[in-house]
């Protein structure tokens, strides 16, 4: 995070974001070529050891619809037909190589790639493609990203093309529908209710197989008949950890290679024990505080202003989230991510830390000082507040106690409640809270977070924010295939943010990645961040295993 | 006879407490098991995901009576659901690969200990006042005081990491393939010394002190001093007269440590990544895997209910006393 140079690092991201996926992804078959070629140097035939996350022992579980499958079965043995990067943004064809729109955007024609196979020989077709559509339709359960929400059907032109029928036009929402992994339909036609079947040995068309599987261990070989080419990297080996502790002793010792682990002083423990030893923490999310805006105080903009200028977020981001991640844009950008959406006029405003402004805010807006010093509405109602937050996530529960001595300062009254995870989770979503810090749901461009916590029927919309302005604004991005018109309509959404802040970011929410390049390289860095990074990021870990190999 | 039907009625019926119990307490805990596999992903999954897995998991949204029958119905064919936290694998297969771990590890290291501290015991008692008796009693005081997850992180830090005599983690090397072959058989052992050590330093001192306090008791008895003054050959008085009697309150402890085996070392196992049956209880709770709690937990209930019966016919054999309710005939 440290690491970042924020004022020249757009330009140089984007471009080597562009060489990457054309490497990766356009053109593959020739990439795949001279990958076989050159096989002879580059190739890694030990195990690469890959901790993505300390998530305890293993079941021989690697079906690809549930979400407790183990690590790799997505994007390592099944495969998308196309990948959406949150943080480079870019597309990744997979077994989809091209898509395109018709009919007024309601209809979505995917080409897909030809000689594709099962890692059981059978050939890869438009009818596997359309079999696990058809399976997450009638199964739900499945279908995690809802597409049978918005699809009216999806039918196979020939072998190798498949059309996608949209109920309404809701062109941003093809990166769900692209997304679910696709299943083999002669293996799955007999497993029966797919949501109950164990998959203990998975056939899969991605860059690698299941090769021997242990509670404490399981490894995957190279696929050698993968589309893009046999990976570098032939073994990648799957230890189990139970441990926050023995995991980070395991990583400072350079026994894990690639790692999606916590660490709290990451230099002293872990960086300063190698040089080899790298980590790179890119923001993926924020923070976010949410005001309930159906409470009368907290509607009126003047209080949000006034609360945003009194949190110090450089005090957050040092103390609350041990320095890994940095104060969040008023726009609500995730930066330098997003940083094609900036809107030009909005590019130099930062969050800036002034509690004499956020008083003078509250006096000019009419609110006067009680005999405790707390600020009063003119008609007489307190500024004091609760917040709610999940106890024992740690992090959170310093940031809420930071920001209620910070607005005590100004006064503003402000009561930390540490609350169960589903007892959070009940509040805020029935939106019984005040104020709130929660996370927010991002993608592969701004859209899809400000659509989840903006729009008056957004997944993530806790502050019951609803205004014309942005809802139209929202409706008309997803209604258009034009950046310009995209962009036009994402400047209003930032506009907003700005604004009337409808909920204040606090800081990013970073991704955790730890690597190590004694043995192989090509890892994605802060200067060249072709794709997401984190080893639990599926199917972003086919991409940067593609990339990696042998370091002599 | 009649103690015996006794005992058997009382192993039903506190079965069926600890079964009735073990389906309540979880579903007291706030929160859903959704829920938490949400809360785990902290944002990365969209709350249409959520509505998937509550579709998935719905099941769980029965009256509790009905979830009661089909629970009971459940074990008498030991269909003990699915997993949450595996989904969908069954419960019975997550324990049946995590219990031999724990059996094996801990069982071995606590009957060991149980045996070495035993014998410490008694030699300790024997030579009471001597300089044995006024080292190892502290030493391992001292070791059994603190936690047993500190002295595994201890042990972890010193041998695994400075010295890197012993692995960190784990219960045979991750370059094998699991099987009963030689090389296995050693690097099982080698990965359970330090895990072992724990176990056993931090139970040992209980077993000496446990022994060597009875010993002295017994030793103390007049029968004890009428045997030595009939001329009783020094051993023959320690182990045929004094430790005979000693060890009757050992048998019993010991029983409630093999019933414990099962959940006594979760921590150990968390420390060293170990593949058994108490870790697989922790994810379990913090997870609201209620199926998984449930069958750990019924493992547990079991594992103690039928080691105390078994400990109780066996106290028949021992102790005359308990056949006869405690009158002399």
């Amino acid at each position: 995070m440290k690491k970042f140079n924020k004022k020249s690092f757009g330009m140089v991201a984007a471009s080597v974001a562009l060489t990457a996926v054309s490497l990766s992804g356009g053109s593959a078959f020739a990439a795949a070529h001279v990958a076989k070629r050159a096989s002879a140097s580059g190739v890694y035939t030990q195990p690469l050891v890959i901790a993505a996350s300390v998530a305890g022992t293993f079941q021989p579980n690697f079906s690809p619809f549930q979400s407790t499958a183990n690590s790799g079965t997505q994007g390592l043995i099944y495969q998308p037909l196309f990948y959406f990067d949150n943080i480079s943004g870019h597309t990744f064809p997979l077994l989809g190589l091209h898509y395109a729109w018709s009919n007024g955007n309601k209809t979505l024609t995917v080409d897909l790639r030809k000689n594709v196979k099962w890692t059981d020989g059978k050939p890869f077709t438009s009818a596997d493609v359309v079999f696990t559509y058809n399976l997450l339709k009638k199964y739900p359960a499945l279908d995690a990203n809802g597409v049978w929400t918005q699809l009216s059907s999806v039918t196979a032109h020939g072998l190798y093309q498949v059309v996608f029928e949209f109920k309404a036009v809701n062109v941003p929402y093809l990166t769900y529908v692209l997304s679910p992994v696709i299943v083999p339909q002669h293996i799955w036609a007999k497993l029966g209710d797919p949501t109950k079947a164990t998959v203990s040995h998975p056939i899969g068309v991605g860059p690698y197989e299941l090769n021997t599987f242990s509670p404490q261990v399981y490894t995957l070989k190279a696929n050698p008949n993968y589309y893009m080419g046999e990976p570098r990297v032939r073994l990648l080996q799957f230890p189990s950890y139970t441990g926050n502790d023995s995991a980070d002793l395991a990583l400072a010792k350079g026994q894990i290679d690639w790692a999606g682990i916590f660490i709290p002083s990451i230099d002293k423990v872990y960086a300063s024990k190698s040089p080899n030893n790298k980590y790179w923490f890119p923001p993926v999310g924020i923070t976010t505080l949410y005001p309930n805006l159906k409470n009368p105080l907290l509607g009126n903009v003047a209080v949000r202003k006034a609360i945003s200028l009194a949190v110090n977020r450089q005090i957050i981001y040092k103390e609350g989230e041990y320095g890994y991640e940095p104060p969040a844009n008023p726009t609500g950008l995730i930066m330098p991510n997003n940083m094609s959406w900036m809107d030009p006029s909005l590019a130099k405003t930062n969050f800036s830390y002034n509690p004499a402004a956020a008083v003078k805010i509250l006096e000019n807006a009419g609110f006067k000082k009680n005999a405790q010093g707390i600020f009063q509405s003119p008609s007489g109602k307190p500024l004091s507040f609760t917040i709610q937050v999940v106890s024992g996530w740690t992090d959170w529960d310093m940031d809420c106690q930071l920001i209620a001595n910070e607005l005590k300062q100004i006064g503003i009254k402000v009561q930390v409640n540490e609350e169960q995870f589903g007892t959070y989770f009940a509040n805020l979503t029935a939106h019984k809270f005040q104020l709130a810090i929660s996370w927010v749901n991002t993608g592969p461009t701004p859209y899809y977070m400000f659509q989840q916590m903006l729009a008056p029927k957004g997944g993530w919309n806790l502050e019951q924010w609803s205004n014309a302005t942005t809802t139209n604004a929202l409706n008309a991005f997803a209604k258009t295939t034009v950046l310009a018109q995209q962009k036009k309509n994402m400047y209003v959404l930032e506009q907003a943010m700005v604004n009337q802040l409808p909920t204040i970011p606090l800081v990013y929410g970073a991704n955790w990645y730890e690597y190590n390049t004694a043995h192989v390289t090509g890892w994605p860095t802060a200067q060249n961040p072709y794709v997401n990074p984190a080893p639990y990021a599926a199917p972003a870990n086919a991409i940067v295993l593609m990339h990696l190999h042998a370091a002599n | 006879m009649r103690y015996v039907l006794q005992r058997v009625g009382f192993l039903f019926l506190s079965i069926w407490a600890a079964v009735t119990i073990n389906f309540v307490l979880p579903r007291l805990m706030p929160g859903n098991p959704a829920g938490a596999m949400f809360a785990k992903f902290q944002g990365r999954m969209t709350p249409m995901a959520l509505k998937a897995l509550e579709a998935e998991f719905g099941f769980n949204n029965q009256p509790l009576i009905i979830q009661y029958l089909h629970y009971i119905g459940g074990l008498f064919t030991w269909h003990l659901g699915l997993s949450f936290l595996y989904y969908p694998t069954p419960v019975t297969a997550v324990i049946a690969s995590s219990l031999p771990w724990t059996v094996g590890l801990v069982g071995a290291f606590t009957i060991l200990s149980v045996f070495v501290g035993t014998s410490l015991g008694i030699l300790i008692a024997w030579r009471r006042g001597g300089l044995l008796d006024s080292v190892l009693p502290t030493t391992f005081m001292f070791l059994q005081s603190s936690p047993a997850f500190w002295v595994a992180f201890m042990l972890l830090f010193i041998f695994g990491f400075t010295l890197s005599w012993f692995p960190m983690s784990h219960a045979y090397s991750n370059s094998l393939v699991l099987g009963f072959t030689p090389p296995v058989v050693v690097s099982i052992i080698y990965h359970a010394v330090l895990p072992g050590a724990t176990i056993f330093l931090s139970s040992l001192s209980g077993w000496m002190i446990g022994m060597r306090n009875n010993m002295i008791n017994t030793l103390g008895e007049d029968y004890i001093v009428f045997a030595e003054a009939k001329g009783i050959s020094g051993g023959r008085l320690l182990f045929s007269y004094a430790a005979r009697n000693a060890i009757l309150p050992q048998v019993t402890s010991f029983a409630i440590a093999l019933g414990g085996i099962v959940n006594g070392s979760i921590l150990v196992e968390t420390v060293f990544s170990y593949p058994g049956i108490g870790y697989q209880l922790t994810s379990a709770v913090s997870s609201e895997d209620y199926p998984l709690i449930q069958g750990t937990f019924l493992i547990i209930a079991l594992s103690v209910l039928i080691v105390n019966f078994i400990v109780d016919m066996l106290l028949v054999k021992l102790d005359p006393r308990v056949r006869t309710g405690g009158v002399s005939s």
